[in-house]
C-alpha cells in the first residue's frame, strides 16, 4: 500500500464515505453482493446498474458524478470494455476510478491489454472476500487508513 | 472368381507386392501323403524363376497372370499327414508366423482327411485359406461347405488332381496376395478408426471449451455470491445469517445444476454409451442453458418456435453434443448479434429439430462441401469436422436424417431428423 504512495509520490487522503460509487453487472446475485460489500465499508451513495446499456446512458449523461465505477467485464449487448471507453472518452468523467470484476477466463492477454490501454485502474478476478475489494478502493482512490486494517485474505 | 474380379486382384497384387514385400507373408502348407507329389509342390512354388505360368482359362487365348517381371516366391513347407500338418500349423502361428495358405490333400490316409485338418487349423487361425486336392470327388462342395460353415465359404478353394504347374502356382498367388491384402487393410481399418476417435474427442473438446468460458464465468459469479453472503453474515443476528444461508444454499443449487449439464457435454466417448429414453425437450433446454452465457455476451437471442413434448431412445449425450455444436456454429454465423429459432415437433415414428439461424446462410454451391470432414471456413478457429460429426452421430448412431437447407428469407437452417424408438 504505502509502496505505492510513495512510487507515485501521492499524500494518501481520507476516505471519503459520500463517494459516489456506480456498480454494474448484468448477474444480480452479483451486484446484491457488491452492493453489500460496498454498504459494510461505509459507502453510502451507490447507485447499482444490471443493465450495462443503462449503465452507458447514465455515464453519458453529462449531469451525473461519480468518483468510481466498478464494473464486470463481459456483459450483454454493452461490455465493460465499452464503458471503460466511454468513462475515458467523457470530458467530464475521464478522470473517474475504475476497476473491473471479470472472471479469470475472460483474463485473456489481449483483454488485459486493451483495458490497460484505457487506463482501468484496477482487476478484480471473481471471486473474492470484501477485504480484497476493500484494498483495491483503497488503493486506487489513494486512501489511507488501510494499514491498520487487518490484512486478511 | 470372376474374370472382372480377376483383374481388379491383379492389378492390387501389382501395386502392393513390392511396397510391403518385407512384411509379405509368403509362407505356404502343404499337407500330402504321396512323396512324389509333394516334392511338386515344393518345385513348382519356390522355382524362383521367369517362367510366367498361365491361367488355364475356359475361354480365350492364355494370358499372363500378373505383370511380366513380377515373380513371387513362396516358401513351402511339406508334412505328410493330417497331425503333422495341424502340429506344424499351430506351431507356426504360435510363433507369429502363420501360414497364408495350405494346399490340403483331401485323402490323407489314417484318422482325419485334409477337409477336417483345415477345421481344426481354422479354430486357431481362422485366416488361413485352404486350397483342397483331390484325386477323386471323394467329397462334393456342398458336404465341404456344411462342415467348415457359411463363414468360411470364402477361405477354401478346390482342384482336381492333375493338376497343372500354372494351377497351382496361380491359386497360391492370388490367395497368398489376398491374406495380405486383407492383413493390411485390417491394419488401415484399425489406424483409420484410431484416428477418427481422436478427431472425434478433440471436436468435442472444441465444444467443451466453448462452453467452458461460460462455466468459469458462472462459477465466478456463484462463488462470490456465496463468498460474499458469508462474509457478510459474520457477526449477524440469527435471523440475518439465516437469510444468508438461503441465499448460499440457492447459489450452490446453481452451480450443481451448471456443473451437471457440463459434465454431460464433456462425457468421454471411449465409454459405450447405452441409448435410453429421454426427453428430448430437455436436452435442448440443457443446451441452450449451457451457451446462456455465450449467446448473452454474443447478443443472441433464443426463440422456441415449436415445442412438442417428445421422449425417445438415444444416446443423451452426443445428442447435447450436436445440439450445442449446431448452436455454437449458428452463434459463429451472426457476428454482433441476432437470433436462433429451435422447433421441436413429432411426427408419428420421428422426431425433429429444427435449429434455424439468422445468418448468411451457406452459398449453394458450397451446402455439400460443408458436410465433408476437414471443410472449415473458421480458419484455424475450426477444425472443420464439426458438421461431418453431427452428421454422423444422427446418421450413424441413429438412422436419423441430417440436413442443412437456406431457409426461403435469411439463413441457415439444419433439421435432424431421428427415430424415437431405436433399438440398440
Amino acid at each position: 500500500m504505502s509502496q505505492t504512495a510513495t512510487a507515485q509520490k501521492i499524500v494518501l487522503q481520507k476516505p471519503n464515505f459520500e463517494a459516489q460509487l456506480l456498480v454494474v453487472d448484468d448477474d444480480l446475485m452479483v451486484l446484491e453482493v457488491l452492493v453489500d460489500y460496498l454498504k459494510s465499508f461505509g459507502f453510502t451513495n451507490i447507485t447499482a446498474v444490471s443493465e450495462s446499456k443503462k449503465a452507458l446512458k447514465m455515464i453519458q449523461d453529462p449531469n451525473t458524478h461519480y468518483d468510481l465505477i466498478l464494473s464486470d467485464w463481459e456483459m450483454p449487448e454493452v461490455s465493460g470494455l465499452v464503458i471503460l471507453q466511454s468513462v475515458r472518452k467523457s470530458d467530464s468523467k475521464a478522470q473517474t476510478r475504475f476497476i473491473i470484476v471479470t472472471s479469470q477466463q475472460s483474463m485473456e492477454r489481449f483483454k488485459i491489454s486493451r483495458a490497460a490501454h484505457w487506463h482501468v485502474n484496477a482487476y478484480i478476478v471473481k471471486p473474492f472476500r470484501a477485504t480484497v475489494l476493500k484494498e483495491k478502493i483503497w488503493q486506487v482512490m489513494n486512501w489511507s487508513g488501510l494499514e491498520n486494517e487487518k490484512k486478511a485474505k | 472368381m470372376s474374370n472382372g474380379a480377376k483383374k481388379v486382384l491383379e492389378q492390387t497384387i501389382s501395386n502392393v507386392v513390392p511396397a510391403s514385400s518385407n512384411k509379405w507373408n509368403n509362407r505356404i502348407l502343404v499337407v500330402e501323403d504321396e512323396p512324389g507329389i509333394a516334392s511338386s509342390y515344393k518345385d513348382i512354388l519356390e522355382a524362383n524363376s521367369n517362367v510366367i505360368p498361365m491361367i488355364r482359362s475356359s475361354r480365350g487365348s492364355p494370358q499372363p497372370l500378373v505383370a511380366q517381371h513380377q515373380v513371387i516366391s513362396f516358401k513351402v513347407t511339406v508334412c505328410s499327414n493330417a497331425l503333422e500338418g495341424l502340429t506344424e500349423a499351430k506351431k507356426a502361428f504360435e510363433q507369429g508366423q502363420p501360414y497364408a495358405l495350405g494346399f490340403f490333400d483331401v485323402k490323407l490316409g489314417e484318422g482325419m482327411d485334409g477337409i477336417e485338418l483345415v477345421k481344426e487349423i481354422q479354430k486357431f487361425d481362422p485366416e488361413i485359406y485352404a486350397v483342397f486336392v483331390t484325386a477323386y470327388n471323394d467329397r462334393s462342395i456342398e458336404s465341404i461347405h456344411k462342415l467348415l460353415g457359411e463363414d468360411k465359404a470364402n477361405r477354401w478353394d478346390y482342384l482336381n488332381k492333375p493338376f497343372y504347374e500354372g494351377e497351382i502356382y496361380q491359386k497360391a498367388r492370388n490367395f497368398v496376395s489376398l491374406w495380405n491384402l486383407q492383413k493390411e487393410a485390417v491394419e488401415k481399418n484399425k489406424h483409420i478408426t484410431n484416428l477418427q476417435k481422436k478427431l472425434f474427442d478433440s471436436e468435442k473438446l472444441t465444444a467443451v471449451s466453448a462452453v467452458a468460458r461460460g462455466v468459469t464465468h458462472e462459477f465466478g459469479n456463484i462463488l462470490l455470491s456465496i463468498m460474499g453472503r458469508a462474509d457478510m453474515s459474520r457477526n449477524q443476528s440469527q435471523d440475518q445469517m439465516n437469510q444468508a444461508m438461503e441465499k448460499i444454499l440457492e447459489a450452490c443449487n446453481r452451480a450443481t445444476d451448471i456443473l451437471d449439464k457440463f459434465k454431460s457435454l464433456s462425457e468421454p466417448s471411449g465409454v459405450e454409451s447405452k441409448k435410453e429414453m429421454v426427453s428430448i425437450n430437455k436436452i435442448i433446454d440443457d443446451a441452450i442453458d449451457l451457451l446462456e452465457h455465450r449467446s448473452k455476451v454474443s447478443n443472441i437471442k433464443i426463440c422456441k418456435i415449436k415445442n412438442d413434448s417428445v421422449m425417445a431412445n438415444v444416446h443423451a449425450t452426443p445428442i447435447l453434443q450436436v445440439v450445442v455444436n449446431l448452436s455454437i456454429n449458428a452463434m459463429h454465423a451472426m457476428p454482433g448479434s441476432g437470433q436462433i429459432d429451435y422447433s421441436l415437433t413429432s411426427s408419428g415414428e420421428d422426431f425433429e429439430i429444427v435449429i434455424r439461424d439468422y445468418g448468411t446462410g451457406i452459398p449453394e454451391n458450397l451446402m455439400l462441401k460443408v458436410l465433408e470432414p476437414f471443410f472449415t471456413t473458421k480458419g484455424k478457429q475450426g477444425t472443420g469436422l464439426g458438421l461431418s460429426i453431427c452428421k454422423e452421430i444422427v446418421e450413424i448412431e441413429h438412422e436419423g436424417k441430417f440436413t442443412l437447407r437456406n431457409h426461403s428469407v435469411k439463413g441457415l437452417e439444419v433439421v435432424i431428423s431421428i427415430p424415437k424408438n431405436l433399438k440398440g
